[in-house]
This record gives structure tokens, sequence and C-alpha cells, in this order.
């Protein structure tokens, strides 16, 4: 089975094309550019490179947040324009657990690089979690903590105080990877007080493989939606959202009473599909505004 | 000869929209995702909010302009899609989307001008019109009088130095209280007032006759409104939007028609949100055939932000020749004519 990966939720672009178990390609860039130039260009060559066509994949899987809201939707939009032409199915991936995978095989703290902390008496039967942690800004980090790939709590947005202290109460030991590392680096070398380690340079950032490789499980276990299903998870709402729940109602008409009504179950119908036909029988030549435009 | 068809696909505002036009002037479906209430819940377009209904209706609304247009993709002979002006955001969604479809459909791509969709809207319902003609765009975001020499070809001759036309009428009728969007609530309330019953400032550029300016008239009714309210006058809210409106009208009526007249244009169009306002539509009408100027306007549903435009203005930028690589990127300040 044929599964690319994409992921543009942080700084790099990444896409992976993955047959089975073998990663036949995979392509990565930082460099600076927007995903919107970088990401589809490196689709292409990969296609040519391995000499295979969009209409010969099984599943699109992509990373769908949390992560940058502007790359993650980039991501999406290339995904769903690939899917749309042949049907193909789309897979969600946690950014979070496709960053997990990238160190999935680091069970011993041997293969951990940068080890550090005083009360290194660590045993095999210590558990390792693993904490991808990616930068919120206002001092948060969406992260999740993993254990053998599998999601142990939720996915959040937090604090890293807070993060760091939840960590030291649970023990054990606990592998830090993600494009926060750089920023809290000193910050957690400061105060955790449990065994800990960072993942090298190679693993630290998003990558298509990883998300390709999860797609493959999920294909497997039938876990694909359509193009038009497809969802991002953003964790943090819009900031006019939370200003609007905040601060409740603005001098401003308000025409729906309920914001999470509108959002949860009417939010199709608000924002349903229509075909506005032009010339003649399409009562649209009166010189008005359909009502809902 | 051959069927042309092009997708266009449009998201630089707050609507998704996907539609079919064969051989440039006939439109196969026209879809759009209005997010109009959403937005109004907020008094404007909030563009973290509108980016994420796009990415979430995309799909939904091309599938659906195929459909209505009852063809396949293996019909569409090319992919049009608006990368600027708009919202970064907002527009991104479309042009990845649109990228990815050509690329993986091997369909030529063909990057379009948001305004110069809005100009092409007037060839759907006129199949006479042709190049040249001169254009008044008025919108939420744009002011601009231009030449259209040639499809795709245009100069600029006037526009707004400070606020678009559109974003004026949003700001009075916020200061009113008549909400979002501003533009139909004017409209509306002003067909019961007098537009002379407050004389505000028809704003004027000192160097280029054909530039706009509409802070001043803007100002002036925030002015008027401040001084009724610290005097406890009531205010007359009809003839306060008629007479608003009939300044920002004289504005760009007087600069339209003296265009065509200056430059002996026998054929004035409009184009934008805006010009689907009846008293400006009414009034270029008038003075057209006072002038001998043939006026045309697209139906107030292709003035509104669609597809049908983008498809139309795609199909001559296809014939043109133009084609855009997988590189495209979205232009948030793209000006007109500019690539």
């Amino acid at each position: 089975m044929l599964v690319l990966g994409i992921d543009s939720s942080g700084h790099t672009a990444s896409c992976a094309l993955i047959e089975d178990n073998l990663v036949l390609s995979e392509y990565s860039a930082n460099i600076g550019l927007t995903h919107s130039q970088t990401l589809l260009p490196m689709v292409a060559e990969i296609f040519s490179r391995t000499g295979r066509s969009v209409s010969d994949l099984d599943a699109i899987a992509v990373s769908a947040g949390p992560g940058s809201f502007t790359g993650l939707r980039i991501g999406a939009s290339t995904a769903k324009g690939l899917a749309l032409g042949y049907g193909i199915p789309l897979i969600e991936v946690s950014t979070l657990e496709g960053l997990a995978k990238n160190v999935s095989d680091m069970g011993g703290i041997s293969s951990c690089t940068e080890t550090s902390g005083e009360n290194m008496t660590v045993t095999a039967k210590d558990a390792l979690y693993v904490h991808p942690i990616m930068d919120a800004r206002r001092k948060q980090v969406y992260t999740g903590a993993f254990l053998n790939g599998t999601l142990v709590g939720e996915e959040e947005a937090i604090g890293i105080d807070e993060l760091a202290g939840n960590i030291n109460k649970t023990g054990g030991r606990h592998l830090f990877l993600g494009d926060a590392v750089p920023v809290y680096r000193e910050y957690l070398m400061e105060h955790l007080t449990v065994a800990f380690s960072f993942a090298s340079p190679q693993n630290l950032l998003q990558r298509a493989s990883s998300v390709a490789l999860i797609g493959m499980e999920k294909l497997k276990a039938g876990e694909t939606v359509s193009s038009k299903d497809f969802r991002l998870s953003y964790i943090r709402k819009p900031q006019a959202e939370r200003e609007k729940e905040a601060s409740g109602l603005r001098e401003f008409d308000i025409t729906h009473d309920d914001p999470n009504k509108l959002k949860k179950s009417s939010t199709e119908d608000v924002l349903a599909a229509r075909n506005y036909k032009i010339g003649e029988g399409s009562g649209y030549e009166d010189e008005s505004i359909p009502e809902n435009l | 000869m051959k069927d042309i068809n092009i997708l266009g696909i449009e998201s630089s505002c707050d609507e998704t929209a996907a539609a079919v036009i064969r051989n440039g002037r006939e439109v196969r479906s026209n879809i759009i995702s209005s997010q109009i209430a959403i937005h109004t819940e907020y008094g404007g377009v909030v563009p973290e909010i509108a980016s994420r209904k796009h990415i979430e209706k995309i799909d939904d609304v091309i599938s659906l302009a195929m459909k209505e247009a009852d063809c396949t993709f293996d019909d569409i002979d090319a992919i049009a899609v608006t990368y600027g002006p708009g919202l970064v955001g907002a527009l991104l969604v479309g042009v990845a989307e649109a990228k990815a479809l050509s690329f993986a459909l091997n369909k030529p791509l063909v990057g379009i001008h948001h305004i110069e969709g809005h100009i092409s809207a007037n060839y759907i319902e006129n199949k006479d019109l042709e190049p040249p003609f001169a254009c008044l765009i008025v919108s939420g975001g744009h002011t601009h009088l231009v030449v259209v020499e040639d499809y795709g070809k245009y100069e600029i001759v006037g526009r707004s130095r400070d606020d678009a036309a559109g974003e004026a009428f949003d700001k009075v009728a916020r200061a009113v209280g008549l909400g979002y969007p501003g533009g139909p609530k004017i409209d509306k309330a002003a067909r019961n007032g007098d537009p002379h019953a407050i004389d505000f400032p028809r704003g004027t550029v000192a160097d280029n006759p054909y530039d706009f300016s509409f802070s001043g008239i803007k100002s002036a009714v925030l002015n008027y409104i401040n001084k009724a309210k610290m005097k406890k006058e009531t205010i007359n809210v009809p003839d306060l939007c008629a007479s608003f409106q009939e300044a920002v009208t004289d504005s760009l009526v007087s600069r339209a028609i003296g265009l065509c007249k200056e430059r002996g244009y026998k054929k004035l169009a409009i184009a934008g949100g805006v010009a689907s306002n009846s008293h400006i539509r009414s009034r270029l009408e008038s003075e057209c055939a006072e002038n001998g100027i043939s006026f045309y306007r697209p139906s107030p549903v292709l003035c509104t932000d669609n597809a049908a435009m983008i498809g139309c203005a795609g199909y001559y930028e296809y014939l043109n020749g133009r084609r855009d690589g997988l590189d495209l990127n979205a232009c948030p300040g793209l000006k007109l004519g500019e690539r």
C-alpha cells in the first residue's frame, strides 16, 4: 500500500512516500521559505523521482494539529487538493503523535543524548515518557505525553512551568523533542528533578515519514476520512472567539444568541454551499443581493 | 471549436467559492459558501475564523461546482484561483488547494487578481462587452478607477488615498448602530431619507483629480454623530445614511463620468461588492444615459465575492498564455496589473 505523508505544522515542510513499511522517499526543508512555496514542489519531486503518481496512492496522511494555524492549513489544503480529483481518503494524524514516532524505538536510556540531572538512578523497568513540545507562544507549549507511542492523558496547550511541575510528580524517564526544545531547554534543565533528555537534531522536528507510518497503521485499521470530512485540531480557539467569550457581548448587534450552538450544530447549515445560478430564470436579475450573501 | 471549461476558485475573504465557466462567459455553476452569519457576530471579518471555515468547506464547494456543472475533472481545461489581494491565511487555502488539484490532475494553473475577477464579472451577463472600457471598482477593500485596455491589461487612473468606499460604509453603519455589513444596511436605511438633509464634504485629492478620499467624509459623519450625542439630539438615521451615501456617490460618479468624457470612452462598467448599492447604480445609470455612455453592471449576486468571475478572468488569462507554477504563493497586497 502506498501512503503519502505531509507535515507543514511547524517551520519544516516535509513530505514522504512510503510503501508498506518502506520509506521510498522523504523531503524536508527548513529554509525560511513559506510552505506555500516549498511543499507542493517537493511533493511533485517525490512523485517524479519515485515514478509514482497521485492516482497510485491508497491514502494521504496529514499532520492535523496542533501547530501553526496557517501551516496546518497549507498542509491540509494541499492534501485535500491532491485527494479530491481521485477520491483518495485522508488520514488525520496528530502532530504530537507524529513527533513521538520520530523516537519510537528509543526505549533505552543509552540511545538518548545529553542526559542531564543528578538523580540518574535509572533501571530498565523505568518507563520512558516521550514529550513532544511545540512552541505555542505566551510561555505555553502544545504537548502530550506518549508511552510506547500511545498518548497518556490529553493533548493540550499548557504553561511550561505547569508541565515541568507535572513531570516532576510523575517520576520515570522523560524525553523531549519538538521546536520548543531550543526555547525551553535551559528552563527544563533548571527545573526538572527527574531523569530526562532531549532528542538530537535529526529527530527533533516534524518528519513526514513518521506521519506516513502512523497513517499506514491507521489505513490498515480503516481510520480514514474523506477529503470533505477532514478536520484540523487546533487545540486553541481563534483569539477573537476567546475574547468574545471572555468579554461577553460587545456593542454591535449579536444575531445569534448562542455561539456554541452555532459552532456545534448549525455551522453546517450556516455555511451551506449553494449554487447561485446566473442568467434568465435564476431569480437574481432583480436588483437585490440573495439574502444569505 | 472545442469548448473550454475553467474551474474557478476564490477564498480571498469570507466566501468560499468555486465555479465552472464555459468559454469565458457561460456560468455552468456558481457555488458559494458564505460565512457572513458567523462574522456578523464579530462586527466584521475575523481572519482566523475565515481561514478555518475555508479549509472546512473548500472540498464541498469544489465538488458541488463540478456536480452542478454536470462535468468531471476530465472536462476541465484549466484551474483559475485568486492569489491576491485579500487575507493571506484565507487566500492560502484556495491557492494550496488549487495548486495541488492542478498538479494531481495535470491541468494548467492560472493565478488571478481578485479585482480583475470583479471587473470580469461584467463579461458574464454582457456578452457584447469588449475592452476597451472604463471601470469603477468599489468594494470593502478597494476603490479604483481603471481603463480596461484589453483582457488582462489595465491602466489605473485613480484610486483611494485612504479608506476604501466599503470601509467607510462599514464604519458609518457601525457608528449609527446598523451593524455589519454596512453597505446593504445603509442602502436600505437611506431609501427613507433625504440625501440633501446634511451636507457632508466630497473628498478631493489635490494632485490627481481621479483619486478618491473617503476618510474626510467618514470623519465628518462621525463628528456629526458625536456632536448630536453631546447636545443630546436624536439623529435621523435615514437622513444621515442618505446624505452620507450621496456624498460617496457624488465622489464616485463625478470621477467615473469625468474620465469617460475626458478620454471619450463610450462604455462604463462597475464592479465590486459596493457596486450592488442601489443608489450608486441608479445615479450612474442616469448620468451615463445623459452623456451617451453605455452603462454595464453585474447582477448583485455577481458583485459579491464569487468564483464565476474568477473563472471568467481565468479564461482570458488562459487564452493569453498565463501559466503559474506549483510555487505560486498568496500575495495579500497584490497590485492590479502586477505579476
